[in-house]
């Protein structure tokens, strides 16, 4: 059975590779909704325009692809609500210098 | 949640390579042609073959070729639109390319018909370059400050080279009479600071924020700017027809007080960042206006005080090499490892372990071509300023140790 908790897990595993910070310390994954084999991710990025967009969108995909059992991955990118720095983990903000 | 509206504008076509790679092969060249024009900044007169040259393989060469690489990038990030057309874009790189050939052939040989002939080839690359611009930008559902700022330069790139096709057909046919002055003091003013600035300016409103990873920011300041730069801008170019140098002064002097505005700028974008550490590519960006101010300031003061040619032409060559050229280096050191990953990695990610953008550049050798590069230039100002002809040869020398690097560099970034 595929758990929100493997999703998040695999999702670790994909950096932002300006900031080479995950996305899920970065705070860009919104939402993670598992139906039976199929995995919707809701994930948003720093800033409108980031010209990361294409690689971290299809890297999310990627990743949760890899998981067992999960025949398909729908990642949305979202901007509502915007990104903010209070959305990152405090290893994130350890990393970029600022706690 | 709502769903980005926004589809991918990611670009990942060669074409930026193109512009970007010709143009650091210019920086090397220009770099090396400077050495022969040293014999002109010690005279003090540098209206001639070879400085014409040097002039216009560092601003259509290098600054341009790269200006015009990055925007086909940039402009589908800051503005979120694609590019109009790509093809158009090829088109446009060749035909800029053959004309800028003939066109420093031309220069450096002193040759009227082939500066006029190789000049409107030049100008019809440019024209393709804006219209594919233009076009871009009108497809955006609603205008920003930063494609405003973006649309003035255009417009300033515009009049440039209409006035230097004009002024390149002086050399041959010689109708312009006392006017050539007064276009072409224009044709650097709009040149420098009409289009290379503002185009500066209008990208780093988005990249100084992207790469510092800065939030909260105030956006009134740079909404305020653009009217502020035309105004500067207008009196200035009125004074320089009119020849009443009060127009001239104040003019500049709203253009640097404007200068000050976009500094201000960045330093709250900088003090709101959550990255606290920089890298060395974009801190050279910054040091870049540091440089790009202090002309900025004392423009209207050599002016409107006559401090002197040679105060003049060290200012400009600060100006053009300092703030323009500069920031270009910095950026290029951002610009061309995300390019690349995009290409060879971004079909990887989330699938196997990629890079990072700053495992792509040798950061250690980055900064000492960039720490080279600022010596060079504060040695070659000081050097124009005070005749110092060891300096001059001292400094060059360095930027050109610096110019071989970072194109040794940038290319290595390929092999990654």
């Amino acid at each position: 059975m595929i758990t929100e908790e493997m999703v998040m897990q695999k999702l670790y595993e994909v950096y932002d590779p300006e900031l080479g910070i995950n996305i899920v310390d970065l705070g860009l994954v919104y939402d993670v909704l598992i139906e039976d084999d199929i995995v919707n991710a809701t994930i948003t990025l720093t800033t409108p325009g980031c010209p990361m967009h294409d690689s971290i969108t299809a890297g999310a995909r990627n990743a949760i692809l890899q998981i067992e059992g999960v025949k398909r991955a729908n990642v949305e990118l979202t901007w509502t609500p915007a990104w903010n720095p209070e959305m990152m983990s405090e290893r994130a903000k350890n990393m970029l210098g600022r706690a | 949640m709502f769903p980005a509206a926004a589809t991918s504008n990611t670009p990942i076509s060669k074409l930026p390579f193109y512009f970007l790679l010709t143009g650091v092969v210019a920086f090397l060249l220009l770099n090396v042609i400077l050495y022969l024009g040293i014999p002109s900044f010690i005279d003090g007169n540098v209206r001639g073959p070879v400085l014409w040259t040097a002039a216009h393989l560092t601003l259509l060469g290098w600054a341009m070729m790269v200006a015009m690489g990055a925007m086909y990038q940039l402009v589908s990030v800051a503005l979120q639109v694609p590019i109009y057309s790509e093809k158009l874009g090829y088109i446009q790189f060749f035909v800029y390319t053959i004309g800028i050939l003939g066109l420093l052939h031309g220069f450096f040989w002193f040759q009227p018909s082939v500066l006029v002939t190789f000049g409107i080839l030049t100008v019809i690359g440019i024209l393709l370059f804006i219209f594919n611009m233009c076009k871009t930008i009108s497809m955006m559902p609603e205008q920003t400050y930063i494609s405003q700022f973006i649309l003035s330069a255009l417009v300033y790139l515009f009049i440039t080279i209409l006035i230097g096709i004009t002024l390149a057909a002086n050399f041959k046919w010689s109708f312009l009479g006392e006017i050539y002055q007064n276009l072409f003091y224009t044709h650097i003013l709009t040149g420098v600071v009409g289009w290379f600035t503002l185009l500066i300016f209008g990208f780093s409103f988005k990249m100084v924020p992207m790469f510092s990873l800065s939030h909260g920011f105030g956006e009134t300041l740079p909404k305020r700017m653009l009217p502020i730069t035309h105004i500067g801008m207008i009196a200035t170019i009125l004074g320089l027809f009119t020849g009443f140098m009060i127009l001239i002064v104040v003019g500049l002097i709203i253009v640097a007080l404007n200068y000050i505005l976009f500094l201000l700028h960045v330093k709250d974008i900088l003090q709101k960042r959550m990255k606290k550490k920089l890298d060395v590519g974009f801190t050279t960006a910054i040091m870049a206006v540091l440089f790009g101010l202090v002309p900025m300031l004392l423009f209207p003061l050599t002016l409107g005080f006559n401090l002197g040619n040679r105060l003049l032409i060290s200012l400009v060559y600060l100006f053009i090499f300092g703030w323009i050229s500069y920031s270009i280096m910095g950026y290029m050191y951002k610009i061309v490892p995300f390019l690349w990953w995009t290409k060879k990695y971004s079909d990887l990610i989330g699938r196997a372990n990629v890079p990072l953008l700053k495992d792509l550049m040798n950061e250690r050798l980055a900064r000492i071509i960039f720490i080279t590069t600022a010596i060079g230039l504060i040695g070659f100002t000081i050097g124009i300023l005070a005749s110092l002809s060891s300096l001059l040869y001292l400094s060059q020398t360095l930027l050109l140790v610096a110019a071989i690097l970072f194109t040794y560099m940038v290319f290595e970034v390929f092999r990654k």
